[in-house]
């Protein structure tokens, strides 16, 4: 198939009408530029318009070459994103016989078209505004580390593709998008070259952007350190950010690397470092951006230290801070440096970067994270940072958070306060959303590169972390049935009671009677079991599944936890006043409900008001 | 120099420039061997406005146009060579991508293929009288071209694209044509490609690399003042469909229709298509 040319575009689409298929589209019109020519912004493949319908604005991307299998590329990005419902993204839908021209029918791409600063200007405007930037980079990084979780890469990241709005990152141009649906395909682009590592080509996977995310959260955090460096290393240079091509190529020439190696700010010097390990990489093999550790205690770095380091057991192969694990080689030390450096870029709460402006050499630092770290000893070893510790401690993130006391520190205070608001991606979803989004999130677990199977510790610590919640679960029902009893007089000596009443066996009216409670050990509402084994199978099931499927990080799985119980509880709340009714219709005579009906009214009004606890707290815990 | 060469990222710092050498003579006024409903000036001027319109698009963006490349049209017939734009632009050696943008010789009102109107841009006007001095045309270029390096020494080598019916007049233009491809940025030589136009219908031959094939003598004489497809050239190529590509192909096409002289076109300049990405990915 022959594409047609821009200039072929640029005619038809000044009369939408006769041109577009798509009833919406035909009763726009083409927003115009200042030649007073159809606005447009061109690609490598494609070039887009602007069409205003009475609606809405709408981009619509008509294509100039075609890539390989695009239509089923398109499609399975379409649907991914939709299953996703991400924030990232903006929806799309690839209309096959789009576009009218020369006689042909041609697709195009109809997208929403969205407003707001691309990410070079951004930076251009903001670069005064350190916490801003900061703010920046967390919400990218919390962007890295959702689309790691979903198995997805944009596999074109420059500051061309990424547009802020209200301070939202939405990313633009899905052309070279990878999703598990086109595991088998190949690269149809390999990206602008600033942003991408030495050795892309062709290679296609959920690694694809790893690289190109370091670049730009480092670009971020070292441009609110030091905003000085934009001036020097950008100097109005549209083409990239701060790191260019030639800095990947020769780092050891490159004058970015040597200023930030050599830089005030520690985190800078680690992160020139990094960089230049990472560049030493296959991009494969390119670490994603992680988030923080929810869970930070001596058990990490216990872990941390009596595992042996794996290139990509990202977290676990931070060196311990107090016996440093005796490295055999240089090659050793540097990964221990990178893992510390990836960590501390991970941490939205370190102390670094809300002292920024205080800190200003290596002595300062290491006081500070003493004082952060608490009751951890620190022994600076020069190749391992003694700032892990801060990294993986709750201590040390509740100082930062708190505010270190620092010398003159100006701008700590707005950084701590946009960081305060960072908690880590939770995102805000309906429930449908959320339930599709989790789903996904299951199916894409296995194929999960990087955190599938290599750290016992994490599967350790998860396990723990799932049976106490569970553990908090029981008693919270126990609890309940405790109450309810003491309530109603009816407190009873066999342990196993309250067993069968948080298994909903006991038809409710029969506990308010003790007589007929006594009984009801042999009494069984059949449909009752049936529905509470079921909800306890599907309970038991969720945390076997949780114990022995690692997953890609913590908060995602506490967030899913709490979200599935919460639907499981709301589940069992349904169940109640079913029962209740059942139970009213076969159980007692109305002598009976008579002389019971004030315990009735009391006791049953403990069952709404555990409902709108759970609600309310299913509620804040999943926004 | 470094070893690789042809792989300069084009960008607004480092934009390139392309020149096109167009035959004004009395000759082109004739019909055109393979289409002969349209006179060869008129084909090359409606090629040629197409061309310049996907370039500016190329490099628009929104209501900001970056000045990825710099261009030269330069026409010869009668007695000398000398820039062929017309209205704001007219008389100027070079301009700027932006600088085309902004003006259009004329804005004619065309049918857009679906039964509608619609507006396109007009630079450069179909005319032809005279002889053929393109030896002159040649040198024209080469002294383009050379200012152009002095400013730019890093950039994408240059590109000489010359369409012509092939008979020049006067001097012999080789030695100019030569002196050409002996220019060079630090990226490589400066191409010449050569776009020859029949009077006959004999079938197109897209970038030979032997002369075997052409039984016209200058036909014969404009392949062998081709420059030689560098890579990304020659994947181009292949991406747009033309098969038969080595890597010894000359920038050469005889007898193309009108489309593919588009093609001739976008293949000359398809680098400084190519966006802000690596040339290597070109295609």
């Amino acid at each position: 198939m022959s594409w047609p040319e821009a200039a072929d575009y640029d005619l038809v689409v000044q009369n939408p009408s006769l041109s577009f298929i798509d009833s919406e589209l035909a009763g726009g019109h083409a927003q115009q530029n200042l030649m007073g020519f159809p606005k447009s912004f061109s690609g490598n493949f494609a070039i887009v318009y602007v069409i205003e319908t009475w609606l809405s604005v709408k981009a619509v991307k008509c294509f100039i070459k075609e890539h390989s299998e695009q239509y089923r590329r398109y499609e399975a990005i379409s649907e991914c994103l939709a299953r996703l419902q991400s924030p990232y993204f903006v929806e799309f839908e690839y209309i096959l016989n789009g576009i009218k021209l020369k006689g042909g029918q041609y697709p195009v791409l109809k997208m929403d078209w969205v407003s707001g600063d691309l990410l070079y200007s951004y930076i251009e405007k903001n670069i005064a505004d350190s916490a801003k930037l900061m703010f920046l980079a967390e919400r990218w990084r919390e962007m890295a580390v959702s689309l790691h979780r979903s198995g997805i890469a944009h596999g074109d990241l420059q500051h061309g593709n990424v547009i802020i709005h209200n301070e939202q990152i939405k990313l633009i141009d899905y052309d070279g998008m990878y999703v598990h649906a086109l595991a088998n395909l190949k690269a149809t682009e390999s990206g602008v070259r600033h942003f991408q590592h030495p050795s892309r080509s062709d290679q296609f996977g959920p690694y694809l952007d790893n690289f190109s995310h370091w670049i730009i959260y480092t670009t971020l955090v070292a441009l609110s350190l030091d905003p000085s460096l934009w001036s020097k290393f950008n100097n109005d240079e549209p083409e990239f950010l701060l790191f260019k091509r030639s800095d990947f190529d020769a780092p050891h020439s490159s004058a970015l690397l040597t200023c930030l190696r050599s830089h005030a700010e520690e985190r800078l010097q680690k992160y020139a470092q990094f960089i230049e390990q990472l560049l030493r990489y296959e991009l494969e093999h390119i670490p994603p951006l992680e988030p923080e550790l929810p869970l930070s205690s001596k058990t990490v770095l216990w872990w941390a230290q009596n595992l042996p380091p794996k290139m990509t057991d990202w977290w676990l192969s931070a060196g311990p801070p107090t016996q440093p694990r005796p490295l055999s080689s240089k090659a050793c030390a540097t990964t221990s440096a990178m893992a510390n450096g990836g960590n501390q870029g991970n941490n939205p709460a370190t102390p670094s970067a809300g002292t920024s402006g205080a800190t200003s050499s290596a002595s300062v630092s290491g006081a500070r994270a003493s004082q952060a770290s608490g009751k951890l000893p620190i022994q600076s070893t020069g190749q391992l940072p003694d700032w892990i510790v801060i990294s993986n401690s709750g201590s040390g993130s509740t100082s930062a958070v708190t505010g270190v006391p620092g010398p003159g520190n100006s701008q700590a205070k707005g950084s701590v306060t946009n960081l305060a608001s960072l908690q880590p991606t939770v995102t805000n979803q309906n429930p449908s959303a959320a339930a599709a989004k989790l789903i996904s999130h299951y199916l894409n677990l296995a194929s999960d590169p990087y955190l599938y199977v290599q750290s016992p510790a994490k599967l350790l610590m998860l396990t723990l972390s799932s049976f106490g919640a569970y553990a908090c679960y029981f008693f919270l029902l126990i609890w309940l049935d405790l109450r309810a009893r003491t309530h109603l007089n009816k407190l009873f000596s066999d342990p196993l009671d309250f067993v069968d009443f948080a298994l909903l066996v006991k038809p409710l009216s029969q506990i308010r009677n003790e007589a007929l409670y006594r009984r009801c050990s042999v009494d069984f509402n059949p449909a009752a079991v049936a529905a509470g084994l079921a909800l306890y199978s599907l309970l038991i099931l969720n945390l076997l599944w949780r114990c022995f499927v690692p997953c890609s990080d913590h908060i995602a799985k506490l967030q899913d936890f709490i979200f599935m119980d919460s639907l499981y509880i709301a589940l069992a709340l349904c169940l109640i006043p079913v029962q209740l009714v059942m139970n009213e219709l076969s159980g007692l005579n109305k002598q009976e409900l008579k002389e019971r009906s004030l315990a009735f009214n009391t006791y049953d009004a403990v069952w709404p008001a555990w409902g709108l606890i759970l609600v309310f707290a299913f509620m804040t815990q999943n926004h | 120099m470094t070893e690789q060469t042809y792989v300069a990222e084009i960008s607004r710092r480092n934009p390139t420039c392309v020149v096109f050498l167009i035959d004004q003579s009395g000759s082109m006024m004739d019909p055109f061997g393979r289409t002969p409903g349209k006179v060869k000036a008129q084909g090359v001027a409606d090629a040629l406005n197409s061309l310049l319109q996907n370039l500016v698009l190329k490099c628009v963006n929104g209501n900001e146009i970056r000045e990825y490349i710099y261009l030269s049209i330069v026409g010869y017939g009668g007695a000398n060579a000398s820039p062929a734009l017309l209205g704001a632009l007219k008389g100027k050696d070079i301009v700027s991508v932006g600088e085309l943008a902004h003006n259009t010789a004329r804005t004619d009102v065309v049918d857009d293929g679906n039964g509608g109107q619609a507006k396109r841009p007009v630079w450069f006007d179909a005319v032809g009288s005279g002889e053929t001095p393109m030896k002159a045309a040649f040198e024209k270029a080469r002294a383009i071209v050379a200012d152009f390096l002095s400013g730019h020494q890093k950039c994408f080598p240059p590109i000489v694209i010359n369409i012509t019916d092939g008979i020049y007049t006067g001097e012999d233009p080789t030695s100019s044509a030569e002196s050409i491809g002996r220019l060079s940025s630090e990226d490589g030589n400066v191409l010449l490609f050569n776009l020859h136009i029949a009077d006959s219908a004999e079938s197109p031959v897209h970038f030979p690399d032997n002369d075997a094939q052409l039984r016209d003598q200058y036909a014969k004489w404009l392949f062998n003042i081709s420059s030689t497809l560098p890579a990304p050239f020659v994947q181009a190529a292949i991406a747009e469909g033309f098969s038969n590509i080595s890597s010894t192909s000359r920038g050469f096409v005889y007898n193309g229709d009108f489309n593919s002289v588009v093609k001739f076109f976008n293949i000359g300049t398809d680098p400084a298509r190519s966006d802000k990405r690596s040339v290597s990915v070109a295609g």
